[in-house]
């Protein structure tokens, strides 16, 4: 089984300038939150050249739907110009390449939501704010998603100066 | 709108110059000394640290799995 690494994924999105929007578990990971995340969410452009650019990261990654992992069915531009979720295995563990995300935003309306953050090793990445992902987790309204919610908004609060007295 | 964050910089929430004491908001199970541990990491060493978990936890599972 294929080792996740996330920053050999990262590394290779930005080499080929895809853009895109950390979402998810990550997403809170990277902003404080001690939560536990074994997959990348990421929710890209689909802007016809970063489709081009997103599918030639894909190649290099050997990325391919889990789904059904014998077919070994490769994401293309046509299949990643939707807004669907598409849940593959790469080279360096999986990553799920989201259209929208459940409240039906897109990458142009998540864009204006995010910190660009800086990961190492020259990778700098837009990254959705923990108040987003807090929305995004309350609408999907799974068990999962519940359970990690306390320590979201306990994030957040911590995240946020003391009001002044 | 996006704001910039350096590797290097601590996170403006950082438990640095927070005081010590204070008003606490309700227990409601969350352990905020993991929290503000987390918050005074940089988003690189956060990464960092979730490999590193990560890793721990699939070499755990390859342990077992091969017993």
């Amino acid at each position: 089984l294929e080792r996740t690494d996330f920053r050999l994924v990262l590394q290779v999105l930005s080499r080929h300038r895809v853009d895109f929007v950390i979402v998810g578990g990550m997403a809170a990971v990277l902003q404080g939150a001690p939560v536990a995340t074994f997959d990348l969410d990421i929710v890209h452009s689909r802007e016809a050249t970063n489709l081009d650019r997103l599918v030639g990261a894909l190649r290099e990654l050997d990325a391919f739907y889990r789904e059904k992992p014998d077919l070994r069915i490769t994401p293309d531009q046509s299949k990643l110009r939707g807004p669907g979720h598409h849940l593959l295995l790469t080279s360096a563990g999986p990553l799920d390449v989201l259209g929208a995300v459940v409240t039906g935003d897109t990458y142009p309306e998540l864009a204006t939501r995010t910190r660009s953050l800086d990961l190492g090793d020259g990778i700098r990445a837009l990254v959705l704010d923990l108040e987003a992902v807090i929305e995004i987790k309350e609408r999907l309204d799974s068990e999962r998603d519940r359970a990690v919610l306390p320590i979201l908004r306990r994030t957040l609060a911590e995240q946020r100066p003391p009001k002044k007295s | 709108m996006q704001e910039e964050e350096k590797s290097i910089e601590r996170d403006p929430a950082s438990v640095e110059g927070r005081e010590a004491t204070g008003p606490e908001p309700p227990d409601d199970g969350v352990d905020v000394t993991l929290i503000r541990w987390t918050l005074g990491l940089t988003p690189a060493e956060r990464l960092d640290v979730l490999q590193r978990n990560v890793n721990a936890i699939l070499d755990l599972r390859d342990k077992l799995g091969a017993d």
